[in-house]
């Protein structure tokens, strides 16, 4: 279980400094699909690294109850250029203890690059890069998926193939999402939770949070002409 | 619209009176109407963006092209003059439909609904502005809300059939099926012809299961609008309900729509200390492996260059500095020995202080792995460097026997004690570096610096014997000479400097590797990773 205990979180911005979580004591929901809900700059992806251990909070502590916790679904930052698509899946399985031929397998045929897979990732179009780091992330294992706004992948099939691994994963292993679209946490989630002001609101129903957010963004004029 | 001669006409003289007077908004976009009724959008748009370029400030202008620009189908280019157009006039609630209008062809909801909002509050709110506004909070997820906004919609605008069915379908994805019905018999009261009512009412009606009044009203408005092919299907859907027995398995049928029950999760047991290291350590294997094959990655030897280069570097300085000097070596009987015992330990000490400290650098992105820990690479970098040397060690050595000279130290364990100590403190200089140059990053000049003059100064081409005691009480100080001089006196048996201490040498080292982590805890979460 992820519990953050008076955590306290700020990070520089052009115009002074901006609280992300202000003294927030939170327990995340267990076996649940948790969808957070923020404006653009309330600190969605801040929230996902604090949560992922990427970055410390300034205050407080975060604790996991020993479960692993994936990097943001589909983030393919970490993937080395010079290294084939094969041999980065195979150093992410090696670093997650996952046996390397059966991750390397299992993402060839659900990333369908081809011979590709065994090309340098520098020769990649930014689709397949992403279609790699997704496959790469469903082959390990996890409790905690992470997923920092991610709908975009290659196109309307490949989603499809996308929805239906995800939902298997999520029969074992939950899911939290940061996001602003209410179509992607309707179609994910079950939970949710809106993300405003330096505060983390929990919310038992996903129409609440939407409720809650929508409310939020509305009523707050800078912030609205952000998300337009 | 195709350009009647009429029409052609009207437009070559508005383009005319544009031309003679091209400064002036009011005639160009004159001329962009006429040229659009006459069916020349080209030329329509080029005149619409020709008055916005005139005058940036004119709103008419702007919500003229953004006008024009959806009427020829370039959407999202009349969006963005939309909303060129809202920023110069933020109030006009014109303005706040017609891009709500846009947005909301785009299926972008929250845009729309953001922008209509404005609409509606103000005095000069319009019927169509409640009405589309209904519509797109229904999209956005919100029924509530679009239902009370179809209510405004039906307020402003009480004669408008359309306005009422819509009211009427959203109280009834509400549930509030007699509501609906009330308004949608004040709408058949207004038109009794209106098909759509009708379908709207059968629809209801089939949701309150009083299926022959249903099947009644889809024939009504399937009778009334017999080219309309969504009356047709809902009179044959209405009608297939009819016949069909109800629910026949009530429980499959419900299962389709029931929510996948909560799992229970499984508490995990802590790790142990022994599982703790064991992560660890693969996660620095990983990183090692990975970083042998990139390293070198665009060269075709690979890694075998990080072996290569330091082999190249002693044996041109030894050869180099054994031919320059004829005297006698300060110690054994060769040189060249002298040199390569002095460089190998030195060479070791000073690429693996670098590769630690630029850990946080060179395997940045690494960090946003959650498992991957900034002692993880450090760690991994240290190994790594260590293995290479000692490959290099082996070969330098191997060479020398082979040519007939010693290859074996005298003393392997001191020589083992030397190399670690060293490469302890390498690691401890190595993440004192990291953390310093984090926060100044000049102190990595600083101690590049530091590193060239303590190769002059760490006895490898010269033995502090030699030296004038003051100068020696000064060097005896420099924790990697005391290092190097261990080294060689494992590795030749009559070499026993009396300036040894090794005790210092493990002091240094501790306590750099004791500072260094320390730091690197303390200020952990200082240190920027970048995305």
């Amino acid at each position: 279980m992820i519990v953050l205990d008076h955590v306290h979180k700020a990070y520089r911005a052009m115009h002074g400094r901006r609280i992300v979580l202000d003294d927030v004591s939170v327990r995340l929901p267990e076996g649940r699909c948790l969808g957070v809900l923020g404006a653009n700059g309330a600190g969605k992806s801040t929230l996902i690294r604090l949560l992922a251990g990427t970055e410390p909070p300034d205050a407080g502590r975060i604790t996991r109850g020993g479960r692993s916790v994936s990097f943001p679904l589909g983030f393919s930052g970490t993937l080395h250029p010079h290294l084939s698509g094969r041999e980065n899946v195979i150093f992410l399985a090696r670093l997650y203890g996952v046996n390397e031929r059966d991750a390397a397998a299992y993402v060839e045929d659900f990333a369908e690059l081809g011979s590709y897979f065994r090309m340098p990732i520098g020769s990649y179009s930014s689709g397949m890069r992403a279609r790699l780091a997704f496959g790469a992330c469903l082959a390990i294992q996890f409790d905690v998926y992470l997923i920092d706004e991610v709908t975009a992948v290659g196109d309307a099939r490949f989603r499809v193939r996308c929805l239906d691994a995800f939902r298997e994963r999520m029969t074992r292993a939950d899911v939290i999402m940061v996001t602003h679209d209410y179509e992607t946490m309707r179609s994910y989630c079950d939970t949710g939770a809106v993300l405003a002001d330096g505060r983390l609101t929990l919310f038992d129903s996903l129409e609440d949070a939407i409720r809650q957010h929508d409310h939020i963004v509305r009523n707050n004029p800078v912030r609205a002409m952000e998300t337009v | 619209m195709t350009g009647s001669p009429d029409a052609r006409e009207l437009a070559s003289a508005a383009l005319a009176a544009a031309e003679a007077d091209p400064a002036n908004v009011g005639l160009l976009l004159h001329a962009a109407q006429m040229q659009f009724q006459a069916g020349d959008a080209k030329r329509a748009k080029a005149l619409a963006q020709g008055a916005v370029s005139v005058d940036p400030g004119s709103v008419r202008a702007v919500r003229f092209l953004s006008g024009l620009l959806d009427a020829i189908g370039e959407r999202g280019a009349a969006i963005n003059a939309g909303r060129q157009a809202v920023a110069l006039d933020p109030e006009a609630a014109e303005l706040r439909f017609h891009l709500g209008n846009l947005l909301a062809a785009e299926r972008r909801w929250r845009e729309a609904a953001e922008h209509l909002s404005v609409h509606v509050v103000s005095p000069a709110a319009t019927a169509q502005g409640w009405r589309l506004l209904a519509s797109v909070l229904q999209q956005a997820g919100d029924p509530e809300r679009a239902t009370e906004a179809a209510r405004h919609a039906v307020a402003a605008d009480p004669t408008n059939i359309e306005y009422r069915v819509c009211l009427a379908s959203l109280l009834s994805t509400r549930a509030q099926f007699d509501a609906a019905l009330d308004e949608l018999a004040v709408a058949l009261d207004q038109d009794p012809r209106n098909a759509l009512a009708w379908r709207a009412r059968s629809g209801i009606l089939a949701a309150l299961d009083r299926l022959g009044e249903a099947l009644q009203a889809a024939e009504r408005a399937a009778a009334l609008a017999p080219d309309d092919k969504d009356c047709l299907d809902n009179l044959a859907f209405i009608a297939r309900q009819c016949h069909q027995p109800i629910a026949a398995s009530p429980v499959a049928d419900a299962a389709r729509w029931t929510l996948p029950p909560r799992r229970h999760v499984v508490p995990r047991p802590e790790p142990t200390l022994g599982d703790a290291i064991a992560i660890r350590w693969r996660v620095a294997y990983a990183i090692m492996l990975r970083d042998i094959r990139t390293r070198f990655g665009h060269m075709r030897l690979g890694y075998l260059w990080a072996i290569l280069e330091p082999i190249a570097h002693l044996l041109t300085l030894g050869t180099m500095f054994f031919e320059l000097n004829s005297a006698p070596p300060p110690v054994g009987d060769n040189l060249f020995l002298f040199y390569v015992t002095g460089l190998i330990p030195y060479l070791m000490y000073s690429h693996v202080s670098y590769d630690v400290m630029g850990a946080a650098e060179a395997n940045n992105v690494l960090l946003l792995l959650p498992i991957v820990k900034r002692t993880d690479v450090m760690v991994a970098q240290a190994v790594r460097q260590l293995a290479t040397e000692l490959c290099v060690g082996i070969v330098i050595f191997a060479t020398s026997g082979l040519l007939g000279q010693q290859a074996l130290p005298a003393d392997l364990l001191t020589c083992a004690v030397a190399v670690l100590l060293l490469w302890v403190l390498a690691i401890g200089v190595g993440a004192i570096g990291m953390v310093v140059s984090d926060l100044f990053p000049s102190y990595r000049a600083f101690y590049d610096a530091m590193v060239r003059l303590l190769y002059f100064a760490s006895g490898i081409y010269f033995s502090p014997l030699a030296m004038p005691d003051w100068v020696r009480a000064w060097l005896v100080w420099n924790p990697i000479l005391q290092g190097i001089d261990l080294f060689r006196s494992g590795f030749f048996a009559q070499y026993e400097p009396h300036w040894l201490d090794v005790n210092y040498l493990l002091l240094c080292a501790i306590a750099t590797i004791g500072i260094g982590f320390a730091m690197e805890r303390s200020l952990r979460g200082k240190m920027v990773v970048q995305t």
